[in-house]
């Protein structure tokens, strides 16, 4: 059906003119249903038209459907919205729109810029990429987002090393710090015994010099001792005979009565 | 080898003295060391001199010696008044350690030896337990070095007229605390012993009293220093009254004045000269009434003893020698009196030259007490004074056979273990 200028075609027929417009056209492959679902999850799958791939970019086509009902430059808007969300998944986003429709009126070419979201559109069966996606851009951004993420997260996890290796310096030093106070403590006895030893040294430079005193007494002890009795283990009595008696023991009467006691 | 000359050759004699102990086998004279002990206290101090022992005697004590609290702690003189206390174990101590060193000094290595026959001295009041102690300690010391082969013990008044070769005599024994009164007729006997509880020690305090009168209170507390004033001041009078007068009238002759040598101590005595006297007549007749005035002070002499009488503590030596020889038998108390014999260092006292009119010796005083009870006795200070008793010990450990047994009635013999 055509009213002002403009074929509406059923949904599914505009995906089939489309797709044969890129494949044909552009050399672009059309992934199938399930492929997309796989690569990019069941919501992408759902929400995007055609997912097409051109060398390693991949691109996406949003087809509105376009009835009298919403022909307006808001419902543009939103799927304009709506694609600008995926200039970060995909390399390129396109929306289908009408030949017709793709006027100042309703299109604002620098608002599709700064989406970097491309159009194209169709008129009596013919398709052709009325304005090119920029998303390569959007893409490089993106890119550098995902670097960033990556870097992000080799970040985190030098991050996660890093707190585990401060976490295990955090251990050692705990460990460090013990030991501290273990050597600490160790040097504090040190240097009181090593006050204790100088007293020790002290007490025993004293004995010493007792120790010195004393034996020069004992030496003079025994010098004395030598006087005061001649002669002592090697000494031998000499046996007294009545002639060589003491004195005390010459003439006296108690001998003659001691010797009679019984 | 024979009996009797074996006896002759290893006969070892012990004077227990009050100051000192003397001992050693047969010859001219003993070895002398205080009959004292030190015992060591501080581990410490054993540890530094290199000593297992904690008792000390003979000369080497004086290496020994601490503080003052230390020394009157420590340092034991076991015999007070010739008397050890039976529970006295330190003293008993020092008696056994002061007997084996000087056993162990005259150590023998020949072959003949089998050990001294040992005669020890007592005071003649010692009682029963002590002989059984001394015979204990030998025995002991003999298990433990051989040196011993018999013990017998005597009374110092008897070796005192042994070595005096006198066999019948009255022996008056005269020391620091006591003076004993010993008849002898061929043994001691016993029941006429006299003990006054006097001696040097009042000669002492009445010393240290005149220094306090003079104005020297605080040499008065000086023990070393007023007995070294006692003996160089000190005088006998012949008679008190007289020699008092003397002296008042006379300060000039009999004062007296003396610096201890090495110090700057000195005493003089000029318008008190006259109590030199009392020093000398206190030990002899302190019933004068002129120490009346000194017990008055707390100054008391305690009561002596004669057998089981007492003896009243100020009775006049001439009356306590008396009362002693009153107690033997009649027919030799004459031949007693003739031959009293004075021992001991209270007995000591020197007559300066141009006193001899109002001072004498010991020998006169005691002849002049007696010569108020009618009795002429002949009274002589001891051959040897120092080593009377040792010489006693000796000539007995040489005459008594070997094979008397020692009897406790007669306290004689030898006591024997081997």
């Amino acid at each position: 059906m055509e009213m002002n200028g403009v074929i509406f075609f059923s949904k599914e027929k505009l995906i089939e003119v489309i797709s044969n417009f890129l494949k044909n056209k552009r050399g672009w492959l059309i992934l199938s249903k399930s492929d997309v679902e796989r690569a990019y999850g069941k919501n992408i799958a759902e929400e995007i038209d055609l997912v097409c791939k051109d060398g390693q970019n991949t691109i996406f086509i949003i087809i509105p459907r376009w009835t009298r009902k919403n022909y307006s430059k808001s419902y543009f808007l939103t799927y304009l919205a709506k694609a600008a969300t995926y200039t970060g998944i995909a390399d390129k986003v396109y929306i289908v729109l009408p030949k017709s429709l793709f006027t100042p009126r309703y299109v604002d070419g620098n608002l599709l810029k700064e989406c970097g979201v491309g159009v194209i559109t169709y008129f009596s069966g013919r398709v052709e990429e009325a304005f090119p996606s920029f998303s390569l851009t959007y893409k490089s951004r993106f890119s550098d987002f995902s670097s960033i993420r990556n870097k992000i997260k080799e970040l985190e996890n030098k991050v996660a090393i890093i707190t585990d290796e401060v976490s295990l310096m955090k251990s050692h030093l705990e460990k460090l710090d013990n030991i501290i106070q273990e050597l600490e403590a160790k040097i504090s006895k040190i240097s009181e015994s090593a006050v204790n030893s100088r007293k020790y040294s002290e007490i025993i430079e004293k004995l010493e010099f007792l120790e010195r005193n004393v034996a020069y007494l004992k030496q003079k002890a025994i010098e004395k001792s030598i006087d005061l009795s001649d002669i002592r283990e090697d000494i031998k009595l000499k046996e007294t005979t009545e002639t060589e008696l003491p004195d005390y023991l010459v003439d006296n009467p108690w001998l003659k009565v001691l010797r009679k006691r019984r | 080898m024979e009996v009797e000359r074996y006896k002759r050759k290893y006969s070892f004699g012990e004077d227990y003295g009050t100051r000192f102990y003397k001992f050693g086998p047969i010859r001219e004279k003993p070895d002398i060391i205080e009959n004292a002990g030190y015992f060591i206290e501080d581990s410490l101090i054993k540890r530094l001199y290199g000593i297992d022992k904690d008792l000390i005697v003979g000369p080497e004590y004086r290496d020994y010696l601490g503080t003052k609290e230390e020394v009157q702690r420590n340092l034991v003189y076991p015999m007070k008044d010739g008397i050890i206390a039976k529970e006295d174990e330190r003293a008993w101590r020092v008696i056994y350690e002061v007997t084996k060193y000087g056993l162990t000094r005259y150590k023998l290595m020949e072959s003949e030896f089998k050990g001294y026959c040992v005669t020890a001295a007592l005071s003649a009041v010692a009682p029963n337990y002590m002989y059984e102690k001394i015979f204990e300690i030998h025995e002991k010391i003999d298990e433990e070095t051989g040196l011993v082969r018999a013990v017998s013990v005597i009374p110092q008044p008897l070796a005192v007229a042994i070595a005096n070769k006198e066999t019948k005599c009255v022996v008056v024994e005269s020391g620091h605390g006591n003076t004993q009164i010993c008849p002898i007729s061929l043994r001691a006997i016993s029941d006429a012993i006299a003990v006054l509880n006097r001696g040097g020690a009042e000669a002492d305090m009445i010393t240290a009293e005149i220094l306090r009168d003079a104005g020297y209170a605080d040499l008065a507390r000086e023990e070393t220093v007023v007995r070294r004033i006692k003996e160089m001041i000190g005088l006998i009078p012949i008679d008190l009254d007289k020699a008092i007068k003397e002296a008042k009238s006379d300060p000039e002759k009999y004062k007296v004045s003396y610096r201890f040598p090495g110090t700057t101590i000195k005493i003089e005595l000029e318008k008190e000269a006259w109590m030199r006297f009392l020093i000398g007549e206190i030990v002899f007749n302190p019933s004068h009434e002129i120490f009346a005035s000194y017990y008055k002070r707390g100054f008391a002499i305690r009561e002596g003893r004669l057998g089981d009488d007492i003896l009243p503590g100020e009775i006049d030596l001439g009356e306590a020698i008396v009362r002693s020889v009153e107690k033997v038998s009649l027919e030799i108390q004459e031949e007693v009196y003739r031959k009293i014999i004075l021992s001991g260092g209270n007995f000591m006292w020197k007559v300066p030259s141009g006193l001899e009119d109002v001072a004498c010796g010991a020998p006169t005083k005691v002849r002049l007490l007696l010569k108020k009870f009618d009795i002429e006795a002949g009274v002589k200070l001891t051959v040897d004074p120092q080593y009377a008793v040792w010489k006693g010990c000796i000539v007995w450990s040489v005459a008594v056979p070997l094979d008397y047994e020692w009897s406790w009635e007669k306290r004689e013999g030898w006591y024997k273990w081997r």
